[in-house]
């Protein structure tokens, strides 16, 4: 589903304009349904490998492909969700769950209230962002992807701003929904925890320029036993441990 | 928003009173007959209520004819300072390349330029409106474009990033984004802009070519009365500070119209 080649991007410093080189000869790939949590230091280009997936920057180097496609500019099919929820103060939730829709109103508004049920926050449409709970702003972001359809969601640390008892509740909704539409997700986070419970992967990112360190396989991700079991707490140790190294 | 007009009305009130108190202190303190030209310096609001209800029809082709001038002035200057100021404010190559270009104009008095722009245009009695309208957008403009400009500059990066990649096309960034995202900065200099754009309208409305003008405005109607009609000066004073606060109360209602997001929830405690 993703195939990332040979994949570089080079900034250039404000001010002296030299180049600083933040991804390098990154490749990996993910399969279609396959969730896939990266986790790597601040600064090690993550956000940036989700900009590039999502067409909003271009590599210097390399190329990323979603279904067979080089990704040159945003597809409907894609959706990215930022740690912000990425909601616009000024529309409300219906406005902005709608945003860069290009389904016909009828069918849009059919998916929409179908997602909006499914995630429970039905009857919150005329709300404005400011007017619903972090976890409640997730979920708009969420049902704009479900109600896309889309086939990749990409996440960059969506859940780092919420609560403890929320996270939880949002994992396991994502958890849920990525079963139930078996879309591929590619989730950034700090969170070595969330990382292990969504991903069935999960790929350690080095430090600038960044690359694929290693690859710790998670078959067990997403089962509640496994979150509580030794075996986890052990894998949270060993991730940890190669991202100290 | 009536708590707001609730508060309007309380300070015209109260300025009604100190004005009222100024005036009879000085009736209190200046009792000789000699000291007279001392007192009628600040006559009573009633004596200038008078004066106003006596001459209102006089006052009001006054009134209307500043309020032409100045709400012409506003909307146009509106109408070229949103789009240009929102596209330098978000595009890259223009931001980069077009603010050193406002900033070095920003900061010279347009005022200085009243007696060219006047001598520029003085061809008709029509064409003096056109002197004073292009006067008051020069000064009214550049106030607007920049802080327009500078809220497009501010929008934080996110709301692009999440607009862009629900699939919004770049050019409809500014109507999803940049404009509604800058419109409270907008108004904010709206605000201010007025005072400079009631200012600028004073200053063009002191001069005219053609005789006494019946529409000539309350800037000529001051500057005609001169210290020969004090009465005639504080009501015009009060007719642009009418002017003046009308427009404000519009502003802040159109805000709450278009601004809405930024109302709703709980109010803090501050």
């Amino acid at each position: 589903m993703i195939e990332v080649k040979d994949l570089g991007l080079v900034y250039k410093e404000a001010g002296s304009g030299r180049p600083n080189p933040v991804i390098q000869n990154l490749s990996l790939s993910v399969e279609a349904g396959e969730s896939v949590a990266i986790i790597g230091p601040s600064g090690c280009g993550k956000s940036s490998l989700l900009y590039i997936l999502s067409g909003l920057l271009r590599p210097s180097s390399g190329n990323a492909r979603i279904a067979e496609q080089e990704v040159t500019k945003p597809r409907q099919d894609v959706a990215l969700m930022l740690q912000e929820s990425g909601l616009l103060p000024w529309k409300s939730v219906w406005d902005n769950a709608t945003l860069g829709s290009r389904k016909n109103k009828a069918e849009r508004r059919e998916r929409l209230q179908e997602a909006f049920e499914e995630l429970g926050i039905a009857g919150m449409e005329a709300r404005y962002p400011s007017q619903i709970s972090g976890g409640e702003k997730r979920r708009v972001s969420l049902a704009r992807a479900l109600a896309q359809e889309v086939k990749v969601i990409l996440m960059d640390e969506p859940l780092a701003a919420l609560d403890t008892l929320t996270k939880e509740a949002t994992q396991n909704l994502i958890l849920t929904l990525w079963k139930r539409h078996s879309f591929t997700l590619v989730l950034v986070t700090h969170d070595i925890e969330e990382a292990l419970f969504l991903g069935q992967r999960v790929l350690i990112f080095a430090p600038r320029p960044t690359h694929v360190v290693t690859t710790v396989e998670n078959p067990k991700m997403g089962e509640v036993s496994y979150r509580q079991s030794q075996e986890f707490f052990d894998r949270v140790q060993q991730v940890r441990g190669l991202l100290q190294t | 928003m009536i708590k707001n007009l609730l508060g309007y009305l309380l300070s015209v009130i109260l300025l009604l009173l100190i004005w009222q108190g100024v005036s009879s202190l000085l009736v209190y303190a200046y009792q000789d007959p000699q000291d007279a030209r001392i007192v009628r310096l600040v006559p009573s609001p009633l004596t200038v209520l008078a004066f106003m209800i006596n001459h209102w029809e006089e006052l009001g082709k006054h009134l209307l004819g500043t309020s032409f001038r100045l709400i012409t002035s506003i909307i146009l200057s509106l109408a070229l300072a949103i789009p240009l100021g929102l596209y330098i404010g978000h595009a890259n190559w223009a931001r980069r390349y077009l603010t050193p270009f406002v900033y070095s104009i920003y900061p010279i008095p347009k005022v200085v330029f009243w007696p060219v722009i006047f001598l520029l245009f003085q061809i008709g009695q029509a064409t003096e409106d056109i002197a004073k309208i292009t006067f008051i957008v020069l000064v009214v403009f550049f106030q607007l474009l920049v802080s327009i400009r500078d809220a497009a500059e501010n929008i934080p990066k996110e709301y692009v990033v999440t607009a862009l990649a629900a699939g919004v096309k770049p050019f409809r960034i500014y109507t999803n984004v940049i404009l509604p995202g800058s419109l409270p900065a907008i108004f904010s200099s709206l605000r201010v802009s007025l005072g400079l754009g009631i200012f600028a309208v004073y200053v063009s409305e002191t001069t005219f070519a053609f005789g006494t003008p019946e529409y000539g405005g309350l800037g000529w109607f001051i500057f005609k009365s001169g210290i020969l009609n004090i009465n005639g000066d504080y009501a015009a004073i009060v007719a642009i500070a009418a002017l003046g606060l009308t427009l404000y109360v519009l502003i802040e209602f159109l805000e709450h119209w278009l601004c809405r997001w930024k109302y709703v929830g709980h109010e803090i405690q501050r």
